[in-house]
């Protein structure tokens, strides 16, 4: 991680192709992240746009206390948060609109495809549910983390990512849910 | 009482294939909690599958992106175009402090009358109909040479001396008359104009 704080000691000096070492580095987490969290691929694209933006006006805060990642991360999240409380109405929406497709149409690939939305399982979880299942599930990072980037303990943390996964079971088992049969066909395959 | 493993058992159990001795024991003999992990297993696996299953973006998608990133840092007002956040405030303070200086300038009324090159013989006249007129207020002279303040005033298109900041104002003020020749014709229709 020293080499991130190397590159952000570069931009800071006006070294505009450092920052870019960084958003070739993380552009393909970060746009996953956001894209998962709010379940929508265009405005996670802009999100994660924006979350690059914010790091870089905010690299002059940065303190070379923690790794880059993680600081990177805290950013996205609180981003994404944001956007989710921003966006709630719009959100709650096209919420209603994925659950119709998914228990309702056969063609719901194609359907969501044209909304741009992603049949992400985390996105029906709570925030904080959904950020601790997003950052270790999908992203990988590991429990200290993901501590240290919302905040909590890491016994909070895995408590919350055992609850999460247990909604995530629920709507697994849910009867006609895309979930099950998203299960079944990577079972079968 | 029998008790069932902790959350953090679980996640410790979902996280790693060899799992401590207490929790295998306590799997081996509690039905609930194998069910449990099984369940979790299930769940995580299908969202793991779900991430891999999606097609990510092309290479050409990440290029743009970049680039929209980079345009945006050096568009002004953003990256390190962007005003920092404290100089908002600073300049609002900025401005007022020059309002407020400028208006103390004003109600003290030095702004104009001590202008050196106004001319003291003209500051207490004033012409009104191709007649001189004399203001009764007495006026405060400058320093400076007059002849050449006349020198100035005559070539300057506007001077603004006290005699035309009381013209302007007459003229301004002429509609409503307030000559003391015309005022008493004018009684009834100045009330349409004074309005307080």
């Amino acid at each position: 991680m020293d080499q991130d704080h190397e590159i952000v000691r570069r931009t800071l000096r006006g070294d505009l192709s450092a920052f870019d070492e960084l958003v070739n580095k993380y552009q393909r987490p970060i746009y996953a992240l956001c894209v998962h969290f709010i379940a929508h691929r265009e405005d996670g694209r802009d999100l994660a746009q924006e979350v690059f933006l914010k790091a870089f006006e905010g690299l002059k805060n940065f303190r070379y206390q923690s790794s880059f990642r993680t600081w990177l991360y805290r950013i996205a999240i609180n981003a994404c948060i944001n956007f989710s409380k921003s966006r709630q109405r719009e959100y709650l929406r096209l919420s209603a609109a994925r659950r119709q497709m998914t228990y309702t149409f056969s063609d719901t690939v194609e359907q969501a495809q044209n909304l741009q939305i992603v049949q992400s399982l985390a996105a029906q979880l709570p925030a904080k549910q959904r950020t601790a299942i997003i950052l270790r599930l999908e992203q990988g990072l590991s429990y200290d983390e993901i501590s240290e980037i919302t905040g909590q303990t890491v016994s909070t943390v895995k408590t919350t990512v055992f609850y999460g996964l247990q909604k995530i079971k629920k709507l697994v088992h849910k009867p006609g849910g895309m979930a099950v049969r998203h299960l079944k066909h990577s079972e079968s395959s | 009482m029998h008790v069932h493993l902790e959350p953090k058992d679980f996640i410790q159990a979902l996280d790693k294939d060899l799992l401590s001795g207490r929790v295998t024991v306590h799997l081996k003999h509690c039905d609930h909690c194998r069910e449990t992990l099984h369940e979790l297993r299930v769940a995580k696996r299908a969202l793991q599958s779900e991430i891999g299953s999606e097609p990510g973006p092309e290479d050409a998608f990440w290029d743009k992106f970049r680039q929209s990133v980079r345009g945006a840092i050096q568009s002004p007002g953003r990256g390190f175009h962007r005003p920092m956040p404290l100089m908002g405030p600073i300049r609002h303070s900025l401005a007022a402090s020059v309002v407020l200086v400028l208006l103390s300038l004003l109600l003290s009324g030095t702004g104009t009358r001590d202008l050196p090159w106004t001319s003291p013989g003209d500051l207490g006249k004033r012409t009104e109909n191709g007649k001189e007129a004399v203001i009764n207020e007495p006026l405060r002279t400058t320093e400076g040479d007059s002849a050449g303040a006349l020198e100035l005033l005559d070539t300057e298109p506007y001077l603004y001396t006290e005699a035309r900041f009381y013209d302007q104002i007459r003229q301004e003020l002429s509609f409503l008359k307030l000559g003391p020749e015309t005022l008493a014709e004018s009684d009834v229709g100045l009330s349409r104009y004074v309005d307080y």
